[in-house]
């Protein structure tokens, strides 16, 4: 398994294709566009030829305001600076073994290099419903409620000691 | 954590202030800790402290425990199943 930033010429691209249709288009065709505009930084996890696409994640600058989280305490800091784990998918050849995982992995450590760099309180991820199971199968993911529902952080005080 | 450490004076309502040799009484929902209270509390927070006479180490103890306390089964865990791959 390789990682990689995103290539917007690797051949594989075009005939990357998850579970989730949403996913699938947007990396085919628009994830270009958010990665020269800089709103994400996208990574791809190719096989260690690679030749071939195993799946992708994008990693965003994010920051949530502290009464969207039920802490205790709100704090003296308005808004939590965060990491957002915008999308990650696996292509569905690769589905069930454990590739998913270790991404995940990756994001992890990801994340802590930038907390380290620039400061990050929360790796947060807004699922999609189908995504849940995985994301819990995962122990330091933890659901968090906000207004409006739910999301799922792990902390970054956490994710240090892995 | 040297970014938890403000100049004395700082409104620290409903903030645990941990000072060793000073009391400060501006608050009305404050605790001070002993010296030898201090290790103990700290080692769950994970915060270090720096004892100066013109600064206190503020911390926000519920809001630092909510975010900041080491969740140690669930790294275990997430550490045998990266281990596990």
């Amino acid at each position: 398994m390789v990682i990689e930033n995103f290539d917007p010429n690797h051949p594989a691209r075009k005939s990357f294709s998850c579970s989730n249709n949403e996913f699938t288009v947007y990396f085919q065709n628009l994830i270009s566009k958010d990665v020269s505009r800089f709103l994400c930084a996208a990574y791809v996890v190719y096989d260690d030829k690679r030749e071939d696409i195993i799946g992708y994640f994008t990693l965003s600058q994010h920051a949530i305001k502290n009464d969207r989280l039920d802490i205790r305490n709100k704090g003296t800091y308005e808004t939590i600076p965060a990491t957002l784990l915008g999308r990650f998918a696996v292509d569905k050849k690769y589905e069930g073994q454990k590739y998913g995982t270790r991404m995940m992995q990756k994001v992890f450590e990801k994340h802590v290099s930038i907390a380290k760099q620039i400061g990050a309180v929360l790796l947060i991820i807004e699922p999609l419903e189908e995504a849940m199971k995985f994301y819990k199968s995962i122990p330091l993911i933890k659901e968090k409620r906000i207004e409006g529902g739910l999301i799922l952080i792990a902390t970054t005080s956490d994710l240090v000691r892995i | 954590m040297d970014d938890l450490i403000y100049e004395d004076g700082f409104s620290y309502n409903n903030f645990l202030v941990l000072n060793g040799n000073q009391s400060h009484s501006n608050s009305t929902n404050t605790s001070f800790l002993s010296e030898k209270d201090e290790s103990s509390s700290l080692d769950v927070l994970q915060v270090k402290y720096k004892k100066a006479n013109s600064f206190v180490t503020i911390v926000d103890h519920e809001f630092f425990k909510d975010l900041y306390e080491v969740d140690e089964d669930a790294v275990r865990k997430t550490k045998e199943l990266f281990n596990s791959l």
